[in-house]
């Protein structure tokens, strides 16, 4: 017991011993940390944060075969756009079953759809050109992430900056204003907002969730009615929770939102407890937005057209793919959607979809870009104010620019998102929540509604139109 | 070689330390993203990170009042019970160190033991006639043991060793030297684990006692000498401010019982509310952990009580002294009331499914400031032994932080835990007293018991028996 420090005991070899455990120790104390930033979400997420920081990330310059085949591949439509949906970006799977693809790749996927002519363009400008005002750009591409994750805006952010692109996303308003680990808060989202790089739309205030429904069924809370809760109720709930979304988001980017992400993808088709939910849904989503999206049906998505039904466009959902194979689905969506414009010129490859392989090639040289401020890989980021003509297939600029270069695209200059509203009617023009029309006269709609016509009840009982423009109320 | 190994060691150390700090520094947004959502939660980790690194970094600054030949007279009291095993090594050290024999005294009390402590005494008494030995006759508990010792006593500086701690040979000299500073109350040295090597328990301690003394003690010394324990492995008090304190403290009650244990801390916490408490990290002395974690515990439950006691009478004063030090004192009373809440919310969180991140950031964070603690003790001593620095936090995460609350709950069940001893008030009664007093022997003292020597020292001061007139340069300025 007394053996301590006065110990004759062999006292080289206990230091020794000593020490060695000690050393032995050192790397083993580490472990529990690479467990949390590994094997946590929110470890994740701080090791993300790190990288980062320590090296942001950029756009890859593509090779020139990579150039050649995704120009061959690109299709080329107009009116139209292809609606993409991200979820999580980040360096590992996030374990939810959620698709989340890393940095490198969605890098990739910007810099590949930059070479191949598409542009990005956000869901106010979708919103906007299906209601009549400024027509879609060339190749339209919606680029969106649900859910406001501080993951995918870490990540995608300085791609998106790298490559003066813009992207959507849905934000769950009720995460927002209590930031967590996942979710970024509003001071972020804010910040995000303001860069002009990022619209905020609608996802929901709190209804992003799922739970116990009546029946037993655990189903999502937009979808499905609460034990014991009447049709008229479930208006009244959802009605107040895509007001308080509403609401928020202007309150914090100005502008109301005009497009919606249903959550989960459910919009009432499946995962409801009640046939009606669907309709009812419908009427309340078409009170505030002027189109929404879900995920159904993700081996025949098509382009999104203005003559779809725009309370049920459909996002492709990004996987890990390389750049060519998103080209190749984006093509093999424009194939199968009918009446474009402008069909592609290049003869479909439906079987390709998957199998492209990307051959690897020297780099290409940097083309002759004056006044482009992004030299370093010139070929993924040609200055967005730069349009070339349409007729001219170069590996060295977005082939296929739209036509009217008036149209602006998703260029830096000029953020999209805020650009159109900004000269609209003042905020007290907009339809707040009190004014929506009594229950009474829109019950008696889905009688009219639910068969889904190819244009939507847009008007409600003064005739105005309920969405669009920043929410105008604009008499017919 | 060695010293190439240990610089070596120390860069590794400080890179490590540096990376545990940037982690830190990334969660931070994540604590602060958190705090609108679960404001305990997060402000809690928040103030308990400020809190630590404020230690460290005051921690860093500390360094011990150099030895300018001060050498008042000194008293070492050491109070025993039932340690016949460890008694005689304790005296022997006592005497061994370096400090003239003419200023120095060794005063040990028996409190009654039943075993042969006694006997042991009266060996060593026969063997060092210098020594100053007494029995109560009967046992009345450690700290009447401790005053007796007080009053028998004729240094300027009071010095407790306990029966199982053992000072180093340059202790004494080193931890007189603060007391040139007059505002100097009581003076804690540094203890370290004599038994360290023994198992993972007292390794444990060792690293454990070392941050307490060098971070929290340390800080607490820099900030206008506020140690709020000086503890009683190795302290020194002095004299003239403990006398007017005796009565008071020998016969403190809480909730209508007597104070038995504590008597360490319930001394510091009276001589702080007047004067300045220092610690003194060039006194080194060694004490005895428990080995066995039942022990350990009792032990453990036993330093809660006492400091839940003592924190109500900190709570009166403490907000005179030093500001940063009152912050400092205050954040560390109210921390062991939060923390049980806030393990148990991480872990209910976790099974409720509330925030699913919280367990896991809780534990990581805690794992993340066990490891400062480790490192640092890596950085300081070279022995291999910091790792079990992290065995500590786990074991007190676990278990220890509810002993705040079980302590509240089981306060008023005074009995010592590691001692039978008795638990009631008791005057010492002069009449069974014997006292072997330099220069008398046995058949004398018995003769003699029930005469106390005269109470209370005067300036011509008794010294090992022989007359001779001690000048405290101390006293001599004032």
């Amino acid at each position: 017991m007394r053996s301590g420090l006065h110990s004759h005991a062999p006292v080289a070899r206990r230091w020794l011993r000593q020490l060695v455990s000690g050393l032995v120790a050192l790397p083993l104390s580490a472990l529990p940390f690479v467990a949390y930033v590994n094997l946590t979400p929110e470890g994740r997420l701080v090791r993300d944060r790190a990288l980062v920081a320590l090296r942001p990330p950029t756009l890859p310059s593509l090779t020139r075969a990579e150039l050649v085949a995704a120009t061959a591949a690109a299709p080329q439509y107009g009116g139209k756009v292809m609606a993409l949906a991200y979820h999580g970006i980040g360096s590992a799977s996030d374990g939810d079953g959620g698709f989340i693809v890393s940095p490198d790749r969605f890098g990739e996927h910007l810099a590949t759809l930059r070479a191949a002519g598409m542009h990005t363009v956000t869901a106010r400008q979708v919103a906007q050109a299906f209601d009549g005002g400024r027509p879609l750009p060339r190749n339209a591409v919606m680029i969106s992430f649900d859910d406001g994750r501080t993951d995918a805006m870490m990540f995608a952010d300085p791609l998106l900056a790298e490559a003066h692109m813009a992207a959507t996303m849905f934000v769950i308003t009720g995460a927002a204003a209590e930031p967590g680990i996942y979710y970024a808060s509003w001071d972020k989202l804010e910040g995000y907002a303001h860069s002009g790089r990022w619209d905020l739309q609608a996802h929901t205030d709190r209804l992003h969730r799922e739970r116990k429904a009546a029946g037993g069924q655990v189903l999502p809370a937009l979808t499905s009615l609460e034990p014991g809760e009447s049709l008229a109720e479930y208006r009244a709930r959802v009605r107040a929770d895509l007001g308080r979304a509403s609401a928020a988001i202007e309150d914090h980017t100005g502008h109301a939102p005009v497009a919606f992400a249903y959550p989960f993808g459910a919009y009432g088709a499946e995962r409801t407890n009640d046939p009606q939910v669907r309709s009812v849904l419908r009427e309340e989503v078409t009170q505030r937005y002027a189109v929404a999206f879900h995920q159904d049906g993700q081996a025949t998505i098509p382009l999104a057209g203005s003559d779809d039904d725009r309370l049920g466009l459909r996002r492709l959902e990004v996987g890990d793919w390389s750049g060519l194979q998103l080209i190749k689905r984006i093509r093999a969506a424009a194939d199968r959607t009918p009446g474009l414009e402008h069909p592609a010129p290049v003869t479909p490859e439906p079987d390709e979809v998957d199998g492209g392989q990307e051959p690897a090639g020297e780099p290409v040289a940097a083309p002759d870009t004056p006044g482009s401020t992004t030299s370093a890989a010139p070929v993924t980021t040609p200055p967005p104010a730069k349009r070339r003509a349409p007729s001219v297939p170069s590996v060295t600029g977005p082939a296929g620019a739209p036509p009217s270069t008036a149209v602006p695209t998703t260029g830096g200059t000029s953020p999209p998102s805020t650009a159109p509203v900004a000269g609209g009617p003042t905020p007290s023009t907009t339809l707040p929540p009190t004014t929506a029309p009594p229950i009474v006269t829109t019950t008696t709609t889905p009688a009219t509604t639910t068969t889904i016509p190819p244009t939507t009840t847009t008007t409600d009982a003064r005739g105005c139109r309920s969405h669009g423009q920043g929410g105008v109320c604009t008499p017919r | 070689m060695q010293r190439l190994l240990r610089g070596l060691l120390k860069v590794v150390v400080v890179v490590y330390a540096v990376l545990v700090l940037g982690f830190i520094w990334l969660t931070k947004d994540l604590t602060f993203a958190t705090l609108t959502r679960d404001p305990l939660f997060a402000g809690y980790s928040i103030a308990v990170v400020l809190y630590v690194f404020g230690r460290f970094m005051l921690a860093l600054f500390y360094r011990s009042v150099p030895d300018t030949g001060h050498r008042p007279t000194v008293s070492i009291v050491i109070p025993a019970f039932n340690e016949e095993d460890g008694i005689i090594g304790t005296i022997a050290s006592c005497l061994a160190v370096n400090y003239p024999a003419s200023l120095l005294e060794v005063i040990a009390v028996d409190d009654g033991s039943t075993d042969a402590t006694w006997e042991r005494m009266q060996e060593a008494r026969a063997r060092w006639p210098q020594l100053h030995v007494l029995t109560l006759g009967r046992n009345y508990g450690k700290r009447a043991a401790m005053a007796e010792g007080i009053r028998r006593a004729r240094g300027h500086i009071l010095c407790f060793v306990d029966s199982d701690s053992y000072l180093d040979a340059d202790a004494l000299a080193a931890i007189v030297a603060p007391f040139v500073d007059r505002r100097v109350g009581a003076v804690v040295g540094h203890a370290d684990v004599r038994n360290h090597s023994v198992n993972w328990m007292t390794k444990m301690q060792q690293v454990r006692y070392f941050s307490a003394f060098r971070v929290i003690k340390g800080a607490e010394s820099l900030l206008s000498g506020t140690v709020t324990c000086a503890s009683g492995c190795c302290a020194a008090y002095r004299r003239s401010v403990v006398l007017p304190l005796l009565e008071k403290w020998e016969f403190q009650t809480f909730l209508g019982r007597p104070a038995t244990f504590g008597d360490d801390r319930a001394l510091t916490n009276r001589i702080l509310a007047t004067h300045r408490v220092v610690y003194q990290a060039s006194a080194r002395a060694e004490t005895v952990a428990p080995e066995s974690m039942r022990v350990f515990f009792r032990q453990q439950l036993r330093w809660k009580k006492s400091w839940l006691r003592e924190s109500l009478n900190v709570l009166r004063y403490f907000w005179r002294k030093n500001p940063v030090a009152a912050v400092f004192t205050y954040a560390s009373i109210a921390f062991p009331f939060m923390a049980p809440w806030v393990v148990l919310h991480a872990v209910a969180g976790r099974l409720l499914g509330g925030q699913p991140g919280g367990l896991w950031f809780y534990i990581i964070g805690t794992y993340a400031m066990a490891l400062l603690y480790s490192l640092f003790y890596a950085f300081k001593r070279h022995d291999g032994l910091w790792y079990h620095g992290m065995t500590f936090v786990a074991l007190y995460m676990g278990v220890l932080v509810f002993q705040t609350y079980w302590g509240i709950l089981t306060m008023r069940d005074t009995r010592w835990g590691t001692r039978a001893s008795t638990v009631e008030h008791a005057r010492v009664d002069p009449a069974l007293v014997v006292a072997l007093t330099p220069g008398t022997d046995l058949a004398v003292a018995q003769r003699n018991h029930g005469e106390r020597p005269d109470r209370f020292g005067t300036p011509e001061d008794y010294v090992h028996g022989r007359r001779e007139r001690v000048v405290d340069p101390v006293g001599s300025k004032e």
